[in-house]
């Protein structure tokens, strides 16, 4: 055991440099700041795209065009629709008097020409086959008429194209009147305990109400011109109307309107 | 980001002791992870070899060890004693101070090892303990500089309000990123350095044996 054979050195422990680590985390802290600022852990918090649902259905105009406020309520324009389907029946009346050409065939029997004889019965033939068709069209008409029947007793009879508008619109616009439009929306802020109403005046309880909404949907003012003369119904539509201080929809310009809220309407429309 | 000087100089700072942090937790995985396989091996070696000359010889290969270093101290330390006083080997072993001088040795060399293997553990403790406390700094001092500009346009929206919090509150989160792993790094290399610390203490006593057998002649 001798001195030169120690001769290593015992302090060599051949450590790694602490600089090359922290270079290496220097690098992986930039590497994940870049991700982090890249968005690649961003996907998930992306704020997707706000969908705006327009009502165009309600939206109120000052000339409304002729049409329906609602779809549901579109059956009316069908039935003129179905009328015209009945229509053409009338000119198919005319038609039947082939079936007298016979009975005034019996007429012309002095003249027994063979050739007429011939061309009468090919008339005749002609006739019975017309007839035929006609009984034929009448019962697919029947037929039609019975399936809408059904259809506008099952309420879906509406077609998607009928307009949007008033039922007695004048104008151009496409939505619902102004009135009809502050009207609906009033009332569906109303509420009123049907135990507190007088069930035998509920047809007469109504009340007429005028309002001035600014064109930004904002009540500005109103003013009871006709109570009901039922202090409970009254109170009940000042507070739809407080309730209803600012509209959905912004009006076309500032107005003045005068609304009858009738009890028992508004109770078929809560039912 | 529109952060006032304050908090960018706290993240900043946050910055540089995550990055550090790092460094230092890859730093020991790399040198505790060596010392424990290199004490494993050369253990197994030590207790297979009879004299000190093979085993001195063959201590190149368990370098990362500790325990190596304690073992060559000693073997430095009785050369020494045999080079200088050119005595026989009974009669230098038979001095009862030789055990105590190896006993020195070994406890030297035990402390220094210790040191070795705890160095930059306390930067681990210090950001583990502190970062979080920086980070809040930051916060409290964005969240006050967010209120005096709301003070100051008059706009208590939330919109308003809502973006400088946020701003703020990001300070606190690089904080707590910061302290996280310090702590777990931390408590996990120090239960490591227990370990070889144990290791060394157990070894010491061995080699004192030893020695002490060898004095006597065994």
């Amino acid at each position: 055991m001798s001195a030169t054979r120690l001769s290593f050195n015992h302090s060599n422990h051949d450590h790694p440099k602490l600089g090359r680590f922290l270079v290496a985390s220097l690098i992986a802290h930039t590497v994940l700041v870049i991700l982090l600022a890249g968005g690649l852990f961003d996907s998930a918090r992306r704020v997707k795209p706000p969908v705006y649902y327009v009502d165009l259905v309600h939206k109120p105009v000052l000339n409304p065009q002729a049409g329906r406020p609602e779809a549901r309520a579109k059956p009316a324009p069908k039935a003129p629709a179905a009328k015209k389907a009945v229509a053409p029946q009338p000119k198919a009346k005319p038609k039947p008097t082939a079936d007298k050409l016979p009975t005034a065939k019996t007429k012309p029997t002095p003249a027994p020409k063979p050739e007429a004889v011939k061309s009468a019965e090919q008339r005749r033939l002609a006739a019975i086959e017309e007839l035929r068709q006609k009984q034929a069209r009448q019962s697919d008409i029947d037929d039609i008429k019975q399936r809408l029947a059904k259809l506008q007793s099952a309420g879906a009879s509406v077609p998607q194209d009928v307009p949007i508008g008033m039922p007695d619109g004048s104008g151009t616009e496409a939505g619902v009147s102004v009135v009809s439009h502050v009207q609906a929306f009033i009332q569906s802020n109303w509420a009123l305990s049907p135990y507190l109403l007088d069930q035998s005046r509920m047809g007469t309880i109504q009340a007429k109400v005028f309002l001035v909404y600014s064109d930004s949907g904002e009540l500005i003012r109103y003013r009871i011109l006709e109570p009901s003369g039922d202090s409970q119904f009254d109170d009940s539509i000042k507070r739809a109307i407080i309730k209803s201080k600012q509209l959905d929809h912004k009006l076309p310009k500032t107005m003045e309107l005068t609304v009858l809220f009738n009890l028992k309407e508004m109770a078929a429309v809560r039912r | 980001m529109n952060a006032g000087p304050v908090v960018k100089l706290v993240l900043l700072i946050l910055v540089y002791f995550s990055v550090v942090s790092w460094a230092i937790i890859l730093y020991k995985q790399f040198v505790v992870q060596r010392a424990i396989r290199d004490s494993d091996k050369f253990l197994d070696f030590f207790w297979s070899k009879k004299r000190f000359d093979t085993i001195g010889q063959g201590l190149g290969n368990y370098r990362h060890s500790p325990l190596t270093v304690l073992f060559r101290e000693v073997y430095h330390e009785l050369a020494q004693r045999r080079g200088t006083e050119g005595q026989a080997k009974e009669q230098m072993m038979a001095d009862l101070g030789e055990q105590e001088r190896v006993a020195r040795v070994l406890r030297r060399a035990t402390t220094s090892e210790t040191h070795r293997l705890e160095k930059y553990l306390s930067f681990l403790a210090t950001t583990g303990s502190a970062a979080p406390f920086i980070g809040l700094f930051g916060t409290v001092w964005g969240i006050m500089d967010a209120f005096h500009g709301i003070g100051q346009s008059g706009n208590a929206s939330l919109a308003v309000v809502a973006p400088g919090i946020s701003e703020a509150l990001v300070a606190t989160a690089i904080g707590l990123v910061a302290a996280i792993p310090a702590v777990i790094g931390y408590n996990h290399f120090v239960n490591k350095v227990n370990i070889l610390t144990g290791e060394m203490d157990n070894f010491s006593q061995e080699m004192l044996n030893i020695v002490q057998r060898m004095g006597r002649g065994h």
